[in-house]
């Protein structure tokens, strides 16, 4: 029954590309067409997938201290986002009312993933994680944000929560219909030594990530299934607080797409320089990048609420309890700067600078009572953001047909 | 509804070819064709650079679009015996589709 609700969802998915009168036509062997698709898969193996790990399951933001509890915690992560604009696609159009012209015709990706972690007293922990990415191009912004909103989102949670099976289907191959990828693994925290990880990533490979949390070590890499590559690998001090804010010097290595399979991936290699939460409100940071070529890949300024990060860091590592109202409070944060992206013309891609701009609004909330563990009185963190970007840095790392895009994202964090 | 507005200003569908783009397709082709068969991405920019240098797009008609893109999906499907061969001759890499020579004329 599951194998034929998919095999529908994924037909359906396959056709949804379409638009009125009668489908445009995409036009074979243009740069646009050529990056998208790889980007597409380069976008969900490595963004949604492998780094939904890194970025939602496996830091340091909100952990208690696992292991002087009874019992299980648990966590579970939900990023959902819609990407409009991601590429530029050559096409003979019809939405202009002329069927047969020829235009560039906007490609959106919808993309989910979702996971959760839980950890036994003892210090071991599992995970699971499914996500899913789908392609799109609306004729309309009407077309565009309602397909998102009512049909997109159900689909990709679907697909996310169904994806260890999706690998069995075909269509569920194709780089214009859905794309897939379910994570699995294992946690162990021995606290002052370190926590690690290991976990499988079905389209990417080995998760691996290491971290000390006292002094804010982290090693976090994934490596190709058959060991010969590290598509990502991101090694430093994240966010080591002092009376300053949190200071983050990380460096970082990230693949583009492969042009082909003997083809080797062109990288971004740079080094996150980050000043945040500076009296409260003032975060700044820069990301000087040497490959493909020297360049500033990105410089930041950025203000917020005085709460925007309280949730996350008043969790005393060195105490049981956490202590919260039980009351969601609402925090803006305010970003923008530059962004610069590589020349890449094999991809289309001619490179240079330009504004970016993100705007979160991000309820915090913590649960009362979480020192009552033994007693059964669980308590909470949640986390959850609404998110705004334009030309979005970190989407333009991995994607970098996408400038001039619009992201809108949800991301849940929550642990109980 | 600021933010609609944004999402209003981003949300258009269609935009039309830049005059230009057929052109460039036959540069970015020569370049992913390069790096895609040898790996080397200093030559695959170098090869860019010279097509810039060398060659001069011609106006086209919009209605002509889809068949003179053919000079550049031809040259991204052509094989890397073929790819190596051209070398760094770009002429020679531009005799792949009769369509080139409607798209692209040398430099004066």
């Amino acid at each position: 029954m599951i194998a034929l609700l998919l095999g529908l969802l994924t037909a359906q998915a396959a056709d949804w590309k379409g638009f009125n009168c009668p489908k445009p036509l995409y036009i074979e062997g243009t740069s646009g067409l050529d990056a998208a698709r790889r980007n597409i898969q380069t976008f969900n193996r490595y963004y949604t997938g492998a780094s939904l790990a890194e970025r939602g399951l496996f830091p340091y933001v909100a952990t208690p201290t696992w292991v002087d509890r009874e019992g299980w915690r648990t966590r579970a992560v939900v990023d959902f986002s819609y990407i409009a604009d991601s590429a530029g696609l050559i096409a003979m159009e019809s939405s202009s009312g002329k069927c047969g012209a020829v235009g560039v015709h906007p490609m959106d990706l919808a993309v989910n993933s979702m996971g959760l972690l839980m950890m036994h007293q003892s210090g071991f922990g599992i995970t699971v994680a499914g996500s899913s990415t789908f392609v799109g191009a609306a004729d309309n912004t009407a077309e565009r944000w309602t397909t998102a909103a009512m049909t997109l989102f159900p689909w990709t949670a679907f697909y996310s929560f169904a994806s260890p099976l999706l690998p069995l289907f075909p269509n569920a191959r194709d780089p214009w219909g859905a794309q897939a990828d379910f994570l699995i693994g294992a946690v162990y925290d021995a606290q002052t030594f370190g926590t690690y990880r290991l976990a499988w990533s079905h389209q990417g490979g080995w998760v691996t990530n290491v971290s000390q949390e006292n002094v804010r070590l982290l090693v976090s890499a994934l490596i190709s299934p058959n060991l010969d590559r590290i598509p990502l690998l991101r090694a430093g001090f994240d966010r080591i607080q002092s009376k300053v804010g949190y200071t983050t010097l990380l460096g970082r290595k990230t693949d583009f797409a492969r042009l082909s399979t003997e083809d080797e991936a062109t990288e971004h290699r740079g080094v996150i320089l980050a000043q945040d939460n500076i009296f409260g409100i003032l975060d700044i940071g820069v990301e000087p990048a040497w490959e493909p070529h020297v360049r500033l890949a990105h410089a930041k300024l950025g203000f917020h609420t005085r709460g925007f990060f309280d949730v996350p860091v008043t969790a005393d590592p060195n105490k049981v309890d956490y202590v919260g109202t039980g009351e969601g409070k609402v925090e803006v944060g305010l970003e923008g700067g530059l962004v610069t992206l590589p020349t890449l013309p094999w991809y289309g891609i001619e490179g240079g600078t330009q504004p970016y701009a993100v705007l979160v609004l991000r309820v915090n909330s913590a649960g009362p009572g979480t020192e009552d563990w033994e007693t059964g009185r669980k308590g909470e963190l949640s986390v959850i953001d609404l998110r705004f970007a334009y030309n979005d840095p970190e989407v333009l790392l991995y994607m970098p047909t996408a400038q001039g895009s619009l992201r809108v994202g949800i991301i849940g964090n929550m642990q109980w | 509804m600021r933010w609609l507005a944004l999402l209003a200003l981003v949300g258009c569908g269609w935009r039309p070819l830049p005059e230009d783009q057929v052109c460039r397709e036959v540069g970015y082709a020569i370049a992913a064709r390069t790096k895609g068969c040898s790996g080397d991405e200093e030559l695959a920019f170098a090869r860019w650079e010279q097509f810039q240098d060398a060659y001069a797009c011609l106006p086209i008609d919009e209605r002509d679009a889809p068949q003179l893109l053919n000079c550049a999906a031809t040259i991204r499907k052509l094989s890397c015996e073929r790819a190596e061969a051209n070398g760094d001759d770009l002429a020679l890499w531009l005799e792949t589709s009769p369509a080139c020579r409607h798209v692209v004329e040398e430099a004066p």
